[in-house]
């Protein structure tokens, strides 16, 4: 592999700055992990489940360097049956530092957090500030869809390696249930992706000096 | 032209990647639409207007294996009662027949008054086949809820009104990354 070692790169016709040492912001890589499945969680009122395959089993990963962040955007597809849904999203990951507090986590024995990440040379399984919501409403028809995305800046990862990250959910008291990626065209509760949506987290590895 | 070539841009002292080939953004382009848009068709499938459905909205990659970052972002506006929007995502190789993927997206509002308005907006990493050289096309397509499909793009109002009004100035748009391997 060929590489260059220098403190900054400029454009030569208008000496722009192009790159450098001293100055944060380069994205290194992107990654992207997707769900694109109906499912179905009607066990969620007020208790944080892990969110389906990848998105909360712990298998989404980016590799990095030290001291650098991870640009997480979260693009999460809403579907609705009958009447409201409110969801609430959570992402944890084991990069680094913890940036959120733990908050209230009524895990109910009833198959929450089946999941966690670790690292042995990181604090495992942090929450971080990344939270996002969805908010669907209609009574008396079913089929709608809302789609939620939100983005994050990590704090800095504290060593080189694959940092994980995992989603939960949970969901309204009085309008809870998932129905991720659900959405008819017509008055239909039937569990089809009729758009073809897909729910999905975005890693971006953003260079600090 | 000054040209370095390299996979690679590492910092001196520890050689920390500032930036690298496989990875990195390389280009960007954004297409818009701002003017107010109505289809009073529930049901009805259709491209969305102007760049956002004409395919006018292209990247041409420098690598031949790049992938596609493709965001869209829609201003719904709503009237009278509720309105559930959904938009379909396609991709095309130059002048080819479009593929759909999985970068679709919706909107869900609800008032027993007029001129609410959501922003929605989604990204999906496209892997398409293609050859360097080649142009990628993306367009979106609206198909609105069989009981409250009515699409009023980039309507908005301050007040309790139908006027085909965007007093925000608000613009519907395509943006891409290309992201090389």
């Amino acid at each position: 592999m060929s590489e260059v070692v220098v403190s900054r790169i400029h454009s030569q016709s208008a000496d722009q700055y192009l790159c450098g040492a001293d100055e944060p912001g380069s994205i290194i890589q992107v990654k992207q992990f997707s769900y694109s499945a109906v499912f179905y969680d009607n066990s969620n009122d007020n208790i944080e489940r892990d969110m389906p395959g990848v998105l909360g089993d712990g298998s989404m990963f980016i590799e990095c360097e030290a001291g650098n962040r991870i640009l997480v955007e979260c693009n999460m597809q809403l579907g609705q049956e009958d009447t409201w849904r409110s969801i609430f999203f959570r992402v944890y990951w084991n990069g680094g530092m913890n940036r959120a507090p733990g908050g209230v986590r009524n895990s109910g024995g009833n198959g929450a957090n089946t999941t966690s990440i670790t690292n042995s040379a990181r604090p495992d399984d942090n929450l971080l500030y990344a939270g996002g919501s969805g908010h669907n409403y209609n009574a008396n028809n079913n089929g709608m869809l809302h789609t939620a995305n939100w983005s994050v800046l990590t704090p800095p990862v504290i060593n080189n390696g694959a940092v994980n990250f995992r989603m939960t959910e949970v969901g309204h008291d009085n309008g809870n249930t998932l129905h991720l990626n659900q959405n008819n065209v017509t008055n239909s509760t039937s569990n089809e992706n009729d758009n073809q949506v897909a729910s999905t987290v975005i890693l971006k590895e953003v260079y600090y000096p | 032209m000054s040209t370095v070539i390299a996979n690679a841009v590492l910092r001196p002292a520890d050689d920390k990647v500032i930036l690298r080939k496989s990875g990195c953004i390389v280009q960007s382009a954004q297409y818009e639409y701002s003017s107010v848009y109505e289809d009073l068709n529930n049901n009805n499938l259709i491209d969305m207007p102007g760049d956002l459905g004409n395919g006018n909205a292209t990247i041409t990659p420098y690598f031949g294996d790049s992938k596609i970052l493709f965001t869209g972002l829609i201003h719904c506006g709503h009237q009278t009662t509720w309105r559930t929007n959904f938009f379909r995502t396609f991709y095309r190789i130059n002048s080819g027949s479009w593929t759909q993927f999985y970068g679709g997206f919706g909107s869900n509002l609800y008032s027993g008054t007029n001129s609410m308005s959501q922003t929605i907006k989604c990204s999906y990493l496209v892997s398409p086949s293609y050859s360097a050289g080649n142009s990628i096309g993306f367009k979106i397509q609206h198909i609105g809820h069989a009981n409250g499909g009515h699409l009023h793009l980039n309507q908005i109002n301050l007040s309790n009104s139908t006027a085909n009004n965007n007093v925000i100035n608000a613009h519907s748009k395509i943006y891409l990354q290309e992201v090389a391997q």
